[in-house]
């Protein structure tokens, strides 16, 4: 009886968890509309006249902003945005006169399998890496490992992930010739642009790993473990790596809208097809619908990644939905 | 920034790093534009896309220009851009943060909430928003990258003036009367300008960072005007033919980058104080051959002169000092003494838990019947695994939070037996019947937060008996429990005791529930037994005086209440100011100078009973009460 009361509790404050978490994404993403929207209204003087240029026919840009809705009064520009983009409208790109929906269509998949593979490489190298070194140093051991792995990691960290991306190009195709450099051709020319993006992210969450194992370490559980006699293997495994996870994974969670954004700097590095390359061709363009509808996307995809993080994090550890309530 | 810590930060060598860098950095801005801006403009087109050499450093770019005076000489851009971008987000963010302090609770949430949101979100895409209002420039860049830093600064002020604003002081000022505009200018800014300064620092560093992607992406710094990043961006078109046209202008980045970033940690390290990592000494004890007897079929545990050493840089620290006793089969055996006594080194000692960088050394040390340090390893790993069982004191932090309940009793099994994951766990949940959880197939599926605190400790006792249990070593296995489940956990371990015939050793420092359970009952202090006593003669009174303090500081039904309740005057003495004498002297009421010069031995008094002192009682009522 007692236990069916606990269950259904349980039950109603991960419901309430969950119902507050998704009105907390809908303002936002409400809110990265809005911006998005605003954006071609910022811009000073005329906005496309500065796409067509200055040598453009005058009816050609009356005609472009007939187009655009820019003729219309702002609130039902504003409401026209909204109906389009709910219905899958993005616009149309001045330039190629594409739907912007199309290009970000292609695009979209390019960005999404280089961070998807960053994140990868994110989780498992900081994991092992930091687990590994929290083992060799736990209760100050081996001070000078300690200082070595701290120096590295935070200077790893420090450097951005297109420099990142500048050395590997030097050191794996330039210099041993072992990788292509650029462009799109299969798992060789992703695994480059995937570690420039990931070293960074992967160093500070590494330091994060080696801390949080040395306090799981020092915990009773791990003498309770050790009391059973159970193999190195085991203890660091089963009972070690769990508890890791979870903080691993709130701070990873934290890192996928770094990795999105470093993500639009590496693809110009690496000259791979995906939306950063398609932003930064935007921009110098002044294609504003297509600017418009990519920064929308990827505001959106780091909103409902952070969701699902949340949403997983509660269901590894039910704890943190009761701490949150 | 109070100078003093300054000085401390350049004492340490990442602080002479960073400053170096730092000061050369600003003196290649302030000459470098002087002394290599012609050489950088000058175009010679048939030197051009030349590799590196004695005139060229970093080679030539397109239309002939030497990169490493274009490198040089874009220093003062480089950091000056920087420096605006972290002026505008420093600006706008901390005021932002800090009138979060005084705003009423509706408005500060609201504000709170935007900025956590604004936090999540990636600054380079807010950079990018800005630049694409602004127009592709250095304008833009700066404006981008200053916006996108300023949730972060927002964030940063917020939290530090909001641990201000609860301190006792703010809350008098505002008691007072004071204005809230006053209390922010008065006494919440000036608390928080410190930490809001080393961020400053680094945040140098990150613009910095930021602003040259911008430049190399093309969205910055445009020609003719030139930055670090944008010397980046053209130099990388021609990595092949002249790999440092990139690289060159690259490592000034990362090194303007880490050096304010480990300018800010620096400065954050020495005022958050972290001390010095201790230096364990190597080699502390060797230790001793074990002494060679006949092994006793009858003892599940014989230690001969057990010490456990910690090294430490002032000198060793030995919280055990040369213990012997043994343990019977069957037996109920019971350590008390006050905390830092070493009763839980001598028990990890024993069970070869002892923490880094503890060490234990002994004449001889048997665990039924075998010396330990015959053992090879594997062996020892089952022997101890199956037949020796532990409880610690908190069963809260005791099982893994991670863990079913059931997986970690069956484990034990699975490991050492070699049982399949089925059969182990129908034996846990046989062991969890053992010891009196109801349900015990539905416990098993649970985690431990969902246990309460008796059961969690039942579960333990459970784990232990999962293999066949000789030894069963409870430290304080009540302490965290209230009254009544104390009681039930001591029944459980009693009939532990007796249905297995395991000898149990139970730690407490608290004598009346230690006589509850044992037999007999050994009195630690100071790193030594100093008494060795059967459970009965203790109640009719022991002959230490120690032993005779501790009995009188428990409270029992003849205690009067209306006097305050006997402790035990002075304090156990520090681990590394041990006196000469006998450990107790110095709180004993009978110490003489024999005492103060020659530590007693632990000699028997009468058959099992055991002393170290040289002025034992006799039996009775105690002639020596604590001082109250």
């Amino acid at each position: 009886m007692a236990e069916a009361t606990t269950q259904i509790r349980r039950h109603h404050t991960w419901l309430i968890f969950l119902a507050r978490r998704i009105g907390r994404l809908i303002v936002s993403l409400a809110v990265v509309l809005s911006l998005s929207f605003l954006l071609i209204q910022f811009i000073p003087g005329d906005p496309v006249r500065l796409a067509l240029g200055p040598t453009a026919p005058a009816s050609m840009v009356a005609q472009q902003r007939a187009a655009l809705g820019l003729t219309k009064p702002l609130v039902v520009q504003y409401l026209d945005y909204w109906h389009d983009v709910l219905s899958g409208h993005l616009g149309t790109s001045i330039v190629s006169g594409q739907p912007v929906e199309q290009i970000i269509a292609t695009d979209l998949p390019e960005t999404a399998e280089l961070v998807g593979v960053a994140l990868v490489f994110t989780m498992i190298l900081s994991v092992s890496i930091g687990m590994f070194a929290g083992a060799l140093t736990a209760r100050g051991r081996r001070p000078r490992l300690t200082l070595f792995f701290t120096s590295v990691t935070s200077i790893l960290n420090t450097i951005p992930e297109y420099l990142l991306g500048v050395g590997l190009v030097f050191v794996f195709a330039v210099t041993l010739k072992l990788l292509p450099v650029a462009g799109d051709a299969g798992w060789q020319s992703l695994v480059l642009p995937a570690l420039a993006i990931a070293i960074g992210p992967t160093a500070g969450l590494a330091r994060i790993v080696r801390v949080q194992t040395d306090v799981v370490l020092s915990q009773e559980y791990m003498r309770v473990a050790r009391a059973k006699r159970l193999p190195t293997r085991l203890i660091y495994l089963r009972h070690a790596l769990p508890n890791l996870l979870t903080a691993a994974l709130t701070i990873g969670g934290l890192l996928l809208g770094t990795l999105v954004a470093s993500s639009v700097v590496v693809e110009n590095v690496f000259a791979r097809p995906g939306l950063g390359t398609a932003i930064v061709q935007a921009i110098t363009q002044h294609d504003y619908p297509v600017i418009q509808g990519i920064l929308l996307v990827l505001g959106a995809a780091v909103l409902v990644l952070n969701l699902l993080v949340d949403l997983l994090l509660s269901a590894l550890d039910p704890r943190s939905t009761l701490r949150e309530s | 920034m109070n100078g003093g810590r300054l000085r401390r930060a350049l004492a340490t060598p990442t602080g002479i790093a960073a400053a170096l860098v730092i000061v050369a950095m600003v003196v290649l801005a302030i000459i470098g534009p002087l002394v290599w801006g012609n050489q950088a403009a000058a175009i010679n087109v048939p030197d051009a896309l030349k590799g590196p050499s004695g005139a060229h450093l970093f080679g030539t770019d397109q239309i002939g220009r030497d990169i490493f005076a274009r490198t040089m000489a874009a220093t003062r851009l480089s950091l000056e851009l920087a420096l605006l971008s972290t002026l505008i987000a420093v600006g706008i963010g901390i005021p932002i943060g800090i009138t979060q302090a005084v705003l009423g609770p509706r408005l500060r949430r609201l504000v709170a909430g935007v900025i956590s949101a604004a936090v999540a979100f990636p600054g380079l895409l807010l950079a990018l928003f800005v630049n694409t209002i602004i127009g592709i420039g250095a304008t833009g860049a700066v404006l981008g990258i200053g916006i996108a830093m300023i949730p972060g600064f927002a964030r940063l002020a917020q939290t530090l003036s909001a641990s201000i604003a609860g301190l006792d002081y703010v809350a008098a000022a505002r008691i007072l009367g004071i204005s809230r505009i006053r209390i922010l200018f008065f006494h919440v800014l000036p608390n928080i300008a410190e930490p809001l300064t080393l961020t400053g620092t680094m945040s140098v560093g990150w613009s910095l960072l930021g602003i040259s992607a911008l430049s190399f992406l093309g969205l910055g710094v445009r020609p003719p005007s030139y930055d670090w990043g944008a010397l980046l961006g053209s130099g990388l078109q021609y990595v092949y033919e002249n790999p440092l046209a990139s690289l060159g202008p690259g490592a000034l980045i990362v090194l303007a980058g880490l050096a304010f970033n480990l300018a800010g940690e620096t400065l954050a390290r020495v005022q958050g104080g972290t001390p010095p990592i201790a230096r364990p000494l190597v080699g502390a004890a060797g230790l001793e051959a074990g002494a060679i007897g006949q092994p006793d079929p009858d003892l599940v545990l014989e230690v001969d002169d057990l010490t456990v050493r910690f090294p430490a840089a002032a000198g060793d620290l030995t919280p055990v000092r040369g213990l012997t006793f043994t343990v019977r089969s069957g037996e109920r055996i019971g350590i008390v003494g006050e905390s830092g006594s070493g009763k839980s080194m001598t028990v990890l000692a024993l069970s070869q838990l002892l923490p880094y960088p503890g060490r234990a050394s002994w004449k001889s040390l048997r665990y039924l019947g075998r010396d330990l340090r015959s053992v090879p390893a594997p062996e020892l790993r089952r022997l101890l695994g199956t037949s020796m069982a532990l409880v610690f004191q908190d069963p809260a932090s005791s099982l893994n939070p991670a863990l079913r309940v059931g997986r970690q009793l069956a484990e034990v099994v699975q490991v050492h037996a070699g049982l399949r994951r089925r059969a182990a766990m129908e034996l846990a949940v046989a062991r969890l019947r053992d010891v009196h959880i109801a349900r015990p197939e539905l416990r098993a599926q649970q985690y431990p937060h969902e246990f309460s605190g008796g059961m969690r400790q039942r579960a333990m006792i459970a784990t232990g008996l999962m293999g066949q249990p000789r030894l069963v070593i409870a430290d304080e296995p009540t302490t965290a429990l209230d009254v009544t489940v104390q009681r039930q956990i001591l029944l459980l371990l009693r009939q532990v005791n007796e249905d297995s015939g395991a000898a149990v050793v139970m730690i407490s420092h608290d004598v009346s529930v230690v006589t509850m359970l044992c037999q007999r009952v050994l009195v630690m202090y100071a790193g030594r037994i100093v008494e060795d006593i059967g459970t009965e003669r203790l109640l009719a009174g022991p002959a230490h005086p120690y032993t005779r303090a501790l009995l009188a500081s428990v409270p029992d039904m003849s205690t009067d209440r209306g006097r305050p309740l006997a402790t035990i005057a002075g304090r156990p003495p520090a681990l590394d100011a041990l006196p000469a004498g006998c450990a107790f002297a110095p709180r004993c009421p009978l110490a003489d100078e024999r005492c103060r010069a020659a530590d007693p031995p632990l000699e028997p008094l009468d058959g099992d009973h055991l002393v170290a002192c040289w002025h034992p009682q006799p039996a009775g009522r105690p002639t020596v009460p604590a001082s109250a």
